[in-house]
């Protein structure tokens, strides 16, 4: 899959859920494989737009820390990933045995 | 004369209007049945002037009865299995947030454990008030940590460097900063790991996963004239007997050295 950045986006300052809104504004007349560059204010934006975005069946290439900020690669998924409330992902293991 | 002891035992409560009591109703992790609200509703019209009033606690209480009103009115929530709630120094109701059952951040199974915490522990003597919630996450929505006695839900990351794309993501999304890179690799500072799960939640690949769930136990959370968070005594605790007995010790440390009128934290503090 390519990982040339296709668009950039600036949300510094946007607050949530606009914030991933204008993501997904950005990522809809894109191909699936691209990348959006996306810079985004330090704080609650980068555990939502993540996790949100994981949803959705995108991933997240990259992330550095800027000054005050940090940028962001997101690569576009193809489809979502599944219903919000059932995420596997976060299940303990079979044989790990969960708490009784 | 009434016995206003008594009547507090079990959550009723003169008011300033020495002929008027308020009614505290018990109710578990906030959770009511639309048809207990609606009998609640209708005790209120017809007792308590139409009012009813919600708690700090998730509690539910209807104010200005008159005390001939207060049998009836006990009888007829009884009815939808509405009982009384609970004043002065014992064991309060348990406070609880959604949970895993339903909330995307939860981690444990908060109502269960907050009905099992109910129905050992609700209304027991104690030297002072005493107050327990049930919380899902670090979140905290159900402030465990403002409680005499708080569950938090925990869960232990693990990382598996196989699918693991270098992102970088798990290290700035941390929010305890307990995530670093060494070359290739990935390591959790355990020390500083709150168990909150989010790296988990956000790693793209899948890399970092759940190595086990726990119950993290705060004690002596008190807001009032003297607020005091909780001491975090016990993480990842594994299974909800070794939980409830643990509960168990807390609360009959309380009864054996706590003095009257005194919180348990600061008698942890005192002590």
């Amino acid at each position: 899959m390519s990982r040339e950045i296709r668009k950039t986006l600036d949300i510094r300052g946007v607050t949530c859920p606009m914030n991933y809104v204008k993501i997904m504004l950005a990522l809809e007349d894109m191909h699936c494989g691209e990348c959006l560059e996306v810079t985004l204010d330090d704080g609650k934006a980068l555990v939502d737009v993540p996790r949100s975005a994981k949803e959705d069946g995108h991933t997240v290439v990259r992330v550095t820390p800027m000054d005050a900020a940090f940028r962001m690669i997101l690569q576009k998924g193809d489809a979502p990933r599944g219903a919000a409330g059932v995420d596997t992902d976060r299940a303990p293991k079979q044989d790990e045995g969960g708490i009784s | 004369m009434h016995d206003l002891t008594a009547l507090k035992k079990v959550g009723i409560i003169q008011q300033r209007q020495k002929n008027l009591f308020a009614m505290r109703l018990h109710v578990v992790g906030g959770d009511l049945t639309g048809d207990q609200l609606s009998r609640i509703s209708e005790v209120a019209l017809r007792y308590g002037g139409g009012m009813v009033h919600l708690s700090t606690r998730q509690g539910i209480e209807i104010h200005n009865m008159r005390h001939e009103d207060i049998e009836p009115a006990r009888e007829a929530l009884a009815a939808v299995k509405v009982y009384m709630g609970a004043c002065g120094p014992r064991i309060r109701i348990i406070v609880a947030c959604p949970g895993e059952a339903t909330c995307r951040w939860g981690l444990i199974e908060t109502k269960e454990i907050a009905r099992e915490l109910d129905r050992r522990y609700f209304r027991k003597e104690t030297p002072h008030k005493f107050k327990m919630a049930v919380t899902g996450c670090q979140n905290n929505c159900a402030k465990a940590t403002e409680n005499d006695a708080g569950v938090m839900g925990g869960v232990l990351p693990v990382w598996d460097g196989k699918a693991c794309t270098k992102c970088d993501l798990c290290i700035h999304s941390c929010p305890a900063h307990a995530i670093a890179r060494e070359g290739d690799s990935y390591y959790l500072k355990r020390d500083a790991c709150s168990l909150c799960g989010i790296c988990i939640a956000v790693c793209p690949a899948s890399s970092w996963g759940a190595a086990r769930k726990g119950y993290t136990l705060f004690i002596g959370g008190t807001m009032g004239k003297k607020p005091r968070l909780g001491t975090r005594i016990k993480d990842l605790i594994g299974t909800r007997e070794e939980l409830y007995g643990l509960i168990g010790r807390v609360i009959d440390y309380y009864r054996e050295h706590g003095k009257p009128r005194e919180r348990f934290g600061h008698m942890m503090d005192r002590r």
